[in-house]
């Protein structure tokens, strides 16, 4: 055998090894936890409701059966704190949110459960949080970290972000006028999220909405009617089920986990287990607080979703199949709709208004990833019905409606709105981009 | 030199292949008869296609499988008979063993069964033999038959005069055959609704009740309906029409012991709505019509839920006690169970808008759905045994029947029919047509829209045009092998591309077809002969003067057509199509475009409504209506016989 041969052998062996590496399955029933140290003393500068939940020191490990406290790998090492994991689908990676120094920004970091070192996968300014993971591979997170006194619409509200695969800089998702935070993805390939709804009478309502991967089709999921609790990481259990954590301030640990059926979200949040019952816990370290876990096993990958936008255009197009279709009373009848923008300081400013067609209906282009806002006027142009900017198109997206505050977990009924037998009415639009009529000055 | 050689070699070169392109596209021009085309189209646009059918996957020979369909159980429950029309046979299985202990032949696609009320007598519709055979239950013989309307499908025994009478929904030809039961004979034929799918007797079991398995032709922004007909069996006529408004794919239909209902399982079709996307149940969702036989009332109710969908609700069966109904999803794997007391709770205290907004809440269903049991593939019919204690359910896609104990709703057994089919590409490519796990939250499958392959004669809206822009009407898949290109734009040159990609981002919004999907997809719909029409039998001399006119060169006055204006330059046969787009002035206000591809007219009298965006109701309508500048072929010479024979010809192909 000559040594050129010899020497490739010798390379596919430690391939061979290299990949086993890679590919190395942890064990079955392992777990992933987030810890945070018993008696740690609070931070003395909590820039964030995170650096509150994830005091230093906090660290993300894997435990391997038998789960002893005593047999883990630390996934976190190097980092000043660390929460929030999260465990891919196929069971080989786990992402979590971290920061290298106490005074640091929080990022996004991965590591493979095979063994290696943590890397960062963001660089976001302002931090970047909860990370969760889309079909197509690309990891999806908040930023910027809300800070501990920004509540739920400050100047910069919290966005959710995807970085694809390999992906050079993160595309932004949502663009509402409330911070997005929690991201979860369900088995459907909708990201779920909590944010609040504006504020038309203080304080805000704190509940759960859904939007695609490509940031379209923004849609309300549950507890917008459930009063002004804070609400938190939500998770879908593999009955479907959604659960999330309920509590009265964002800081405090712990709290009261509550569920919804996907089959009725607005009709059935209770809490998730009796108040008497005291779940085992699974793996139990006396130096450390377990804060969440999560388990290791391959699952079914979410289902995955073409994005629909086309990014080379400015503008997307709203139809709305009826806007006197609504909860709100008196339903008076609507003749225009004014559409706004989100402006600075909460404030809303108006782009122009839309004709009403006899059937309800109306369309418009609208301006692109940009928060809009509704005000449906009567004859007399006094508002009838209003929806402070909050929803948004994406570049080529076409968003429908049922009507304006109808009630939810309506399908559409069938008919052809009037208002999609002609060009959308162009609103806000600096340059045209297709075949669309002006709205009046 | 050298330079000056390759100069002129090239300047040769180009002039040859000039001159070539020249050729080919004065050939082009000559041969379609067409001035407007741009380019040069591949050759294999009209050359390499195949010369005759019997080339085409359709017209070969394919594996065949013992797809259970119609189920019914004898009287002493003992007995378990099953309709396998894809292998020209009856099963009968007993009920304790679940073993297949007898196979009798019974030619033409046995389908639909009833048993008369002594269990001593079968009837057996036969979809593609236009009959009903009586077969005797004692040895599983055929004993008598009797010719019915086109592909019967569901039969019901309606205990009627003396010996009681069959009353038979024939899908094609939409019409209801009453037969008397002893002698076996026809007695009158009633016109249903569009395909006639599913009869039943009413609760008092003095009238029979048939729906229709297809909403009725609507024009423009038309509300679709399909149809519930309750028929008098005695009096040999209709009774009344319920209107199942946008009901679409009602396979089942069911009385109610103790209420004066029906139900009827419905997919609530939305396709007036432009498609922007799929959640919220913005295409399609499945519900069950309640019949209230004495008001004349039907209230729709929904199925699926705010965040999931159970798609294609197919076969219907209710307990003796009137408690429970049980309904076959087909599209989602599971039986749906149905309290019915909570049911008609729900109906007795929602006022009058709450009923008629029911099929579009998400939210209702958990008030009267309190189970859903997986289920093999594909359940489509279903059979509650005359204690009410099993259920039997039609797995069709495997080649199995399922036995359901009611009280614990646990499976009991398994009745295997055959190996399932799983080496056989064209049954895969049936299952990926079936399964609605590829849409968005299971919200609907290609056979939703394309039942057996064909088209559910409705006009979309998808919004990857633009919203309210090229409405078009949904195509047949049946007889598309060699018909390339597809879509009505005709962009997509293959299945593969027409199912690919794009068709999950426009409609599924989901991820597309893996490959091998889409290999077995291609078998599946290749497979699909034309549909069947209603004409049979030997030419009629209207059929052949049409078919004269179809070939004409010239007009009945003696002035020639121009060849790109006759019938059969464009509808070339063997598959009456030259796959090329044509102007036949049907631009609309909301087309894009005027060129659209000529379609096959294989089977065409099934495929109304016609023109691409299905404003003909009627072949008529084509050319009475919509072809006043004889751009779509010279027609307008023609008289009223003259068109009519056209016509016959047409509805012969």
């Amino acid at each position: 055998m000559t040594a050129r041969r010899l020497s490739i052998l010798g390379a596919c062996f430690l391939g061979t090894l290299a990949c086993r590496g890679r590919k190395a399955q942890v064990p079955a029933g392992s777990l992933v936890i987030a810890q945070t140290p018993v008696l740690s003393a609070a931070s003395s500068n909590q820039r964030s409701a995170l650096d509150a939940r994830i005091p230093p020191g906090s660290r993300v490990i894997l435990a391997s059966p038998p789960l002893k406290p005593e047999d883990v790998r630390v996934l976190s090492e190097g980092l000043a704190a660390a929460g929030e994991p999260f465990v891919t689908p196929d069971g080989q990676r786990a992402l979590f949110t971290g920061k290298k120094t106490p005074d640091g920004a929080w990022q996004i970091y991965e590591v493979l459960l095979g063994g290696g070192e943590p890397r960062a996968l963001t660089s976001m300014p302002g931090g970047a949080a909860s990370p969760a993971l889309l079909a197509d591979g690309s990891v999806v997170f908040a930023s910027p970290v809300r800070g501990s006194e920004d509540g739920w619409f400050p100047k910069d509200p919290a966005a959710l972000w995807a970085l694809a695969p390999g992906g050079a800089s993160p595309k932004r998702l949502t663009w509402g006028t409330a911070s997005a935070a929690d991201p979860t993805v369900l088995q459907d390939g909708r990201i779920l999220f909590v944010s609040a709804v504006p504020p038309e009478s203080s304080p805000p309502r704190v509940s759960l909405f859904t939007v695609y991967n490509d940031g379209t089709s923004v849609s309300p999921y549950a507890c917008q009617h459930d009063g002004s609790g804070e609400i938190g990481h939500p998770r879908e259990l593999p009955d479907g089920r959604i659960t999330f954590l309920s509590r009265t301030t964002r800081s405090g640990r712990g709290g009261v986990t509550e569920m919804i059926l996907p089959s009725r979200p607005w009709m059935s949040r209770r809490e998730l287990l009796p108040a008497a019952v005291i779940a085992e816990p699974l793996f139990d370290d006396p130096a450390w607080d377990e804060a969440e876990r999560v388990r290791t096993e391959p699952r079914k990958r979410p289902m995955g979703r073409i994005s629909t936008i086309d990014i080379a255009k400015k503008s997307g197009v709203i139809f709305c199949i009826d806007v006197d279709h609504t909860t709100y009373e008196p339903r008076t009848r609507a003749a225009r709709v004014r559409i706004l923008a989100a402006g600075g300081g909460g404030t809303s400013r108006p782009l122009g208004e839309v004709p009403v067609h006899e059937d309800g209906s109306f369309m418009a282009e609208v301006p692109a990833d940009v928060a809009l806002g509704f005000e449906a006027l009567d004859e007399a142009g006094r508002v009838v019905r209003r929806l402070p900017p909050s929803v948004w198109v994406r570049p080529g997206e076409n968003r429908g409606c049922i009507g304006c505050h109808e009630p939810h977990g309506l399908a559409p009924r069938n008919r052809r709105p009037l208002a999609v037998k002609e060009p959308p009415v162009a609103i806000g639009l600096v340059a045209r981009t297709g075949s669309v009529k002006r709205s009046s000055p | 030199m050298r330079m000056r050689g390759f100069a002129t070699t090239a300047t040769t070169g180009i002039l040859v292949a000039a001159g070539l392109c020249a050729g080919a596209r004065w050939h082009m021009l000559k041969m379609s008869g067409r001035k407007d085309l741009t380019g040069v189209k591949s050759c294999q646009t009209c050359h390499g296609r195949p010369r005759t059918v019997e080339e085409l996957p359709w017209a070969k020979p394919r594996p065949h499988h013992a797809s259970p369909g119609g189920l019914v159980v004898s009287p002493d429950g003992k007995r378990l008979f099953v309709a396998l029309d894809d292998m020209d046979e009856v099963a009968e299985v007993d009920t304790v063993t679940l073993l297949v202990v007898r196979r009798s032949k019974v030619p033409g696609g046995p389908t639909g069964l009833a048993l008369d009320p002594a269990g001593e007598h079968l009837y057996v519709t036969c979809r593609s033999g236009d009959r009903v055979a009586a077969l005797e239950t004692a040895m599983l013989k055929e004993v008598a038959a009797a010719p019915v309307g086109t592909a019967p499908v569901g039969i019901a025994w309606i205990p009627s005069q003396g010996s009681g009478r069959l009353v038979v929904a024939n899908s094609v030809s939409d019409d209801v055959t009453v037969l008397s039961a002893s002698p076996l004979a026809s007695l009158g034929l009633l016109a249903g609704g569009r395909e006639p799918y599913a009869v039943a007797a009413s609760p008092d079991g003095s009238t029979a009740v048939v729906v229709s398995r297809m909403a009725s032709l609507a024009r423009g922004d038309e509300v679709p309906a399909a149809e519930v007909t309750v028929v008098d069996p005695a009096a040999l006529r209709v009774v009344s029409r319920e209107r199942l408004e946008s009901g679409h794919l009602s396979e089942g239909i069911c009385a109610v012991p103790g209420r004066p209902w029906t139900l009827s399982p419905i997919l609530k079709v939305r396709n007036l709505v432009p498609i922007t996307h799929a959640a919220q149940g913005w295409v399609v969702s499945a519900g069950v019509a309640v019949c209230d036989l004495s008001k004349g009332s039907v209230v729709e109710l929904p199925l699926d839920e705010t965040n999931a969908y159970f798609a294609d609700p197919s076969g219907i069966a209710v307990e003796p006690s009137g408690k429970r109904a049980f309904i076959a999803s087909a599209g989602a794997n599971v039986v749906t169970v149905v309290d019915l007391a909570r049911l008609s709770h729900w109906l007795e205290t929602a006022d009058d808008g709450a009923r008629r907004g029911a099929i579009d809440d998400l939210q209702l269903s958990p008030e009267y759905v309190v189970a859903r049991v997986p289920t093999g593939l594909n359940p489509r019919q279903v059979a509650l045994s005359p204690d009410g204690r099993t259920l039997w359910v039609a797995e069709r896609l495997q080649d199995s029947v399922l036995a359901l104990d009611t009280g614990t709703l646990q499976p009991i057994g398994r009745v295997v029919l055959g190996d399932g089919g799983s080496n056989d590409p064209i049954r895969r490519g049936e299952r990926v047509f079936a399964r609605a796990s590829t849409t968005f939250q299971g919200q609907f499958s290609c056979r939703s829209c394309h039942p057996d392959g064909h088209a559910d004669g409705l006009a979309y809206d998808f919004d990857i045009d633009g919203v309210g822009r090229d409405i078009v009407d949904n195509r047949s898949l049946q007889g598309l092998a060699g018909t390339e290109p597809f879509k009505w734009t005709g962009k997509n040159p293959s299945l593969r591309v027409q199912c690919g990609p794009r068709f999950a981002k426009v409609l599924t919004r989901s991820d597309p077809f893996g490959e091998r999907d889409l290999d077995d997809l291609d078998a599946f719909i290749f497979s699909l002969p034309p549909s069947r029409t209603r004409s049979s039998g030997p030419w009629t001399d209207a059929q052949r003067r049409g078919r004269e006119i179809f070939f004409a060169t010239g007009t009945t006055d003696g002035r020639e057509i121009p060849y790109g204006l006759r019938c059969s330059t464009c509808h070339r046969p063997p598959l009456y199509t030259d796959h090329l787009p044509a102007d036949v002035g049907t631009k609309g206000r909301a087309d894009n475009t005027g060129l659209f591809d000529t379609p096959h007219l294989l089977g065409i009298a099934a495929s109304a409504p016609f023109l691409h965006d299905g404003r003909a109701a009627t072949l008529e309508e084509i050319w009475t209506v919509y072809n006043p500048k004889d751009q779509h072929g010279v027609t307008n010479y023609m008289n009223k016989i003259q068109l009519n024979d056209l016509i016959e010809y047409l509805k012969r192909l």
